[in-house]
């Protein structure tokens, strides 16, 4: 069987003997780890929930409408990234370029609203990441996520400057399925955050 | 003395391994034999920690110092040039000079015994761990100038190992597929191998199939059959990733920016830029490969 299987020449180099594309394996595997990384952050909020010596908590400084409305501009990115993809597979490309630039537009004002929280805090709460065991475990967990947009928001310019370059097409849609996976996990884990440490008090 | 039990049984596994086989005394095996007996003096001595009054006066003192020596210069270190003597001819295709070997081998081990057995009496005449320094009338001095000339001679081995490497990467014997006439399936390919490893995922019938393939099973029956050979249309078929320079320096830029954690943010900043600069080239190296390029 596997000299009948080695016989043959394999034409997509992308596909390994696992049948699967090895981009898109990478990604998962990636992603898996990440969940790793979040859920450990993630955990050591919650340890350490309530367990500050001196203030102040995290209901002295959060402004929910603000991050409520952070997290729509996610949840509509994760929507505008699937309208890129699918514009791509019928090979529109001007128009995935476009979502995709929506996308990376969205995920910006999310990163510059959290700038603005953090500089909030810093400034008017006297909040900062050595103050106390909550502005440790938060600005560690959420600045880490902020870091993932940031880095996504990158990538998706990068993908809008290549289709703008005429270097992308549906061939290249697995490269925007890969980008949106990640992009999709960052609004994933934004959602177990937002819950997490903003909701529920 | 938990950890003991488990240890003595591996002593017993690895002498198990030896008992009844037909041992050729070569230099990979001077050192898994240094690497058994070294290891066991470290074991014993390990031992006497579960006593507590034996404890009490043995910790932080030489006494450990010597311990843990034995356990991890003995277990590791053996161990490792056990492996580098053995699996040297099939990484680089040559074999390392056995002469040059056996006297790496015997300098080593009379320079790791003359260093470390003495710190055991150091210890139990209470020289302390962790000091560089001491006063001199302490009744210290001889056996630690014993103890050092013992580190000159594992240098001196050390320097019979390079000098082994320089004149086997220069002229040594070529070592062919199986210089050892061993039984796992590593030596039935070239040496050193190439890139692709095994040209065909190889069917294996036994625990020592390799062996088996050569010598039957040594009560009479015939060898296993051998593979069919190789042919250029399966090598051919095979598809190994181009060589890209991106990966080393992107690993490169990536340690500049995490050393700079420890240096300057600055660093950190450069480092990370130019992580991700590189990270752009990677990423782009296969967008658009020229045509006919590849598969």
């Amino acid at each position: 069987m596997a000299d009948h299987a080695a016989a043959h020449v394999i034409h997509d180099p992308n596909i390994g003997n696992t049948g699967l594309d090895n981009r898109k394996m990478g990604m998962w595997a990636f992603l898996g780890s990440d969940c790793m990384f979040f859920g450990s952050l993630i955990g050591t909020y919650l340890a350490y929930k309530g367990k500050s010596l001196s203030g102040p908590g995290p209901h002295d400084v959060f402004d929910i409408p603000l991050t409520s409305y952070s997290a729509a501009l996610l949840l509509a990115s994760s929507l505008t990234m699937v309208l890129a993809l699918a514009n791509l597979q019928h090979n529109r490309v001007k128009s995935a370029a476009r979502w995709l630039l929506v996308t990376a537009l969205l995920g910006l004002h999310f990163v510059l609203n959290q700038v603005y929280e953090f500089t909030t805090f810093v400034l008017h709460h006297d909040l900062k990441l050595s103050t106390n065991l909550f502005g440790s475990s938060f600005f560690v967990l959420t600045g880490f996520h902020g870091a993932h947009v940031t880095g996504g928001v990158i990538w998706l310019l990068i993908l809008v400057g290549l289709a703008w370059r005429r270097q992308l097409d549906v061939r290249d849609y697995t490269k925007v399925e890969i980008a949106g996976l990640y992009w999709h996990f960052v609004d994933i884990v934004w959602i177990a955050i937002f819950t997490v440490i903003y909701l529920i008090p | 003395m938990l950890i003991a039990v488990p240890t003595g049984v591996k002593i017993l596994n690895w002498i198990g391994t030896l008992w009844g086989g037909s041992i050729r005394f070569r230099t990979p095996l001077y050192f898994a034999l240094g690497f058994i007996a070294m290891f066991t003096m470290g074991g014993l001595s390990g031992v006497m920690h579960a006593s507590p009054p034996v404890d009490l006066q043995q910790t932080d003192s030489y006494f450990v110092v010597a311990h843990f020596h034995y356990v991890l210069f003995g277990g590791s270190i053996f161990g490792l040039f056990g492996g580098i003597y053995y699996w040297w001819p099939k990484i680089n295709g040559k074999l390392l000079d056995e002469r040059l070997g056996l006297w790496h081998f015997w300098l080593m081990m009379i320079g790791f015994n003359v260093t470390f057995f003495p710190q055991h009496y150091l210890g139990l005449i209470g020289m302390p761990r962790r000091i560089y320094t001491y006063a001199p009338d302490l009744g210290w001095n001889f056996w630690n100038l014993i103890s050092t000339i013992g580190a000159f001679l594992i240098a001196v081995s050390l320097l019979f190992f390079i000098v082994n490497v320089i004149r086997t990467m220069r002229s040594g014997k070529i070592a062919g597929n199986d210089p050892w006439d061993a039984r796992t399936l590593e030596w039935a390919i070239p040496s050193p191998p190439p890139v692709y490893n095994f040209a065909r995922v190889p069917h294996v019938h036994d625990r020592d199939d390799y062996w088996l393939q050569k010598h039957g099973d040594g009560h009479g029956g015939a060898p296993a059959p051998r593979p069919a050979p190789v042919t250029a249309a399966e090598i051919a078929a095979i598809h190994m990733p181009s060589p890209s320079f991106w990966p080393l320096l992107l690993a490169l830029a990536m340690a500049v920016m995490i050393s700079g954690l420890m240096i300057s943010m600055y660093q950190v900043i450069v480092g990370g830029l130019l992580t991700l600069y590189l990270m752009y080239k990677f990423a782009m190296e296969l967008h658009r490969p020229a045509e006919g390029h590849g598969h």
